[in-house]
């Protein structure tokens, strides 16, 4: 058996952060070949620390670490993106921490898996950029499938019958889509509409690119946002926290549009 | 975490260690290396300090106002005429205003969220004093808010947060200059903080 170096670099998009003793922080990363993976930043809190601003949440850095006995210390770092557009958007910031959130929640310590580190790194790069409202349902839906939780959108999920157009319903429990002749006991069952049904699998298939063109109806985005939500949930068997500040930010933001476009007709609903 | 695994440990000194292993930032080797100084100290210091720690705990309430801690609400800083009340100050931690009052520059009042708005930790806006401070804004002379969380992710989301509640509220908002700090090593600097260091450049 060979020891592993004492000294290794690594290149790292920061998920987390907790406060640890007086100046330390407990950092959750994902890396490129290590996947999810936790290490100490010494000293990290303090203001004048040389790494601090390197390692806010959100941040991609190139980081030198050190074995420690139970933790990696990290000894340097330096920001590679900063991703200053998303930290000075609070629609942004929230989506984004929603986003780390669910990777640090779906995926295991210590297992690579690139794909997710790329979508994951994509996915703030368009955050920062134009961030189209696809954004988000894509990201979940391409997380969900590369960490084994593809969801089903062709078959039932109960009796494998090929779902006819328009009669088909969700079951969150049961990671896909549900026929109309099936009932069985004791499952939450989500209505699904054919149109939400088609952009879930538009968005399933295709690369980002062509998805990101996709224009979406309100109301389509409101009940992907739910079921997909509603999927989430079950996967993870946890609430994601993030999701209820998200939810609240672009509750705000609706009202404020619905506001300035009728200024003489503010209706809360 | 429990002594019992340890029964050379008398029962009340196994419960000192305890109890300052709960605190922040105190791990079991410091715990009791602080629970040993206490046997040896005398008696009258360890009664000050046990004195101390209630009077704390009995004494100290939140000023009804700003939410800081103090001994009578309103506190002597809500109370005092001498103080600027067209400004009003937003922060995180009572000990941020002990920091901004150490500065002697700043003359205004105070706000104190106790916390900042964390998302990733479930902790939303509803569990920060900013009800109090819409509350306290209306029909106030305040012309000015400084927005003085700190300059990291859930400061800057908490302040952007409320930058949005207090637009219709308060002809002027500001927040605190973010860039490097007294002593710090441009060679060190992250991107985020060297741009806005850079954008908050002044002639000179
Ligand atoms: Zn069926
Ligand atoms: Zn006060």
């Amino acid at each position: 058996m060979t020891t592993p170096p004492k000294i290794y670099s690594t290149e790292a998009i920061v998920l987390k952060h907790t406060p640890l003793g007086e100046a330390d922080y407990l950092l959750t990363m994902y890396t490129p070949n290590r996947g999810k993976t936790r290490a100490v930043a010494k000293g990290a809190r303090r203001v004048k620390s040389r790494l601090g601003g390197h390692l806010e949440p959100l941040m991609r850095a190139s980081l030198l670490m050190a074995r420690g006995q139970n933790l990696d210390v990290v000894s340097q770092a330096e920001a590679l993106e900063g991703f200053r557009t998303v930290r000075e958007d609070l629609q942004r910031v929230s989506q984004a921490l929603c986003m780390a959130e669910l990777v640090d929640a779906i995926t295991p310590e210590e297992q690579p898996n690139y794909p997710i580190y790329r979508l994951f790194l994509e996915s703030l790069r368009r955050l920062e950029g134009d961030a189209p409202p696809s954004l988000m349902p894509f990201f979940q839906l391409h997380l969900l499938e590369q960490s084994g939780f593809r969801p089903e959108l062709y078959r039932c999920v109960e009796c494998d019958s090929t779902l006819a157009p328009g009669l088909h319903r969700f079951a969150p429990d049961r990671g896909g889509t549900l026929c109309v002749s099936c009932h069985p006991p004791g499952l939450t069952i989500l209505p699904l509409s054919l149109d939400t049904l088609k952009v879930l699998r538009f968005l399933q298939r295709e690369v980002y690119n062509i998805a990101a063109r996709l224009h979406l109806e309100p109301g389509t985005l409101l009940e992907m946002e739910r079921l997909l939500g509603a999927l989430l949930r079950c996967v993870l068997e946890r609430e994601v926290k993030a999701s209820r500040f998200l939810h609240q930010v672009s509750q705000d933001d609706r009202e404020r549009a619905e506001a300035a476009a009728s200024p003489a007709n503010n209706i809360k609903e | 975490m429990t002594y019992d695994f340890l029964p050379s440990v008398a029962a009340p000194l196994a419960r000192l260690i305890e109890e300052f292993h709960k605190l922040p930032g105190i791990g079991p080797k410091t715990a009791q290396r602080l629970a040993y100084y206490l046997i040896r100290m005398p008696a009258e210091e360890a009664h000050s300090l046990a004195e101390a720690i209630l009077a704390v705990k009995e004494r100290i309430t939140f000023c009804t106002v700003c939410q800081n801690i103090t001994e009578s609400s309103p506190c002597p800083l809500c109370s005092s005429q001498s103080r600027d009340r067209s400004r009003l100050c937003v922060v995180e931690e009572p000990l941020d205003v002990l920091s901004l009052e150490r500065t002697r520059v700043y003359k205004g009042l105070y706000h104190v969220l106790h916390g900042v708005i964390s998302p990733a930790s479930g902790i939303g806006p509803e569990n920060l004093k900013i009800r109090e401070m819409l509350e306290r804004l209306k029909g106030n002379e305040v012309e000015e808010v400084i927005l003085a969380t700190n300059p990291s992710l859930e400061g800057e989301s908490t302040a952007m947060y409320i930058h949005r509640l207090l637009l219709p509220l308060v002809p002027r908002i500001t927040r605190l200059a973010r860039g490097l700090p007294v002593g710090g090593d441009l060679e060190y600097a992250d991107e985020v903080t060297l741009s806005r260091a850079l954008e908050g450049r002044q002639e000179m």
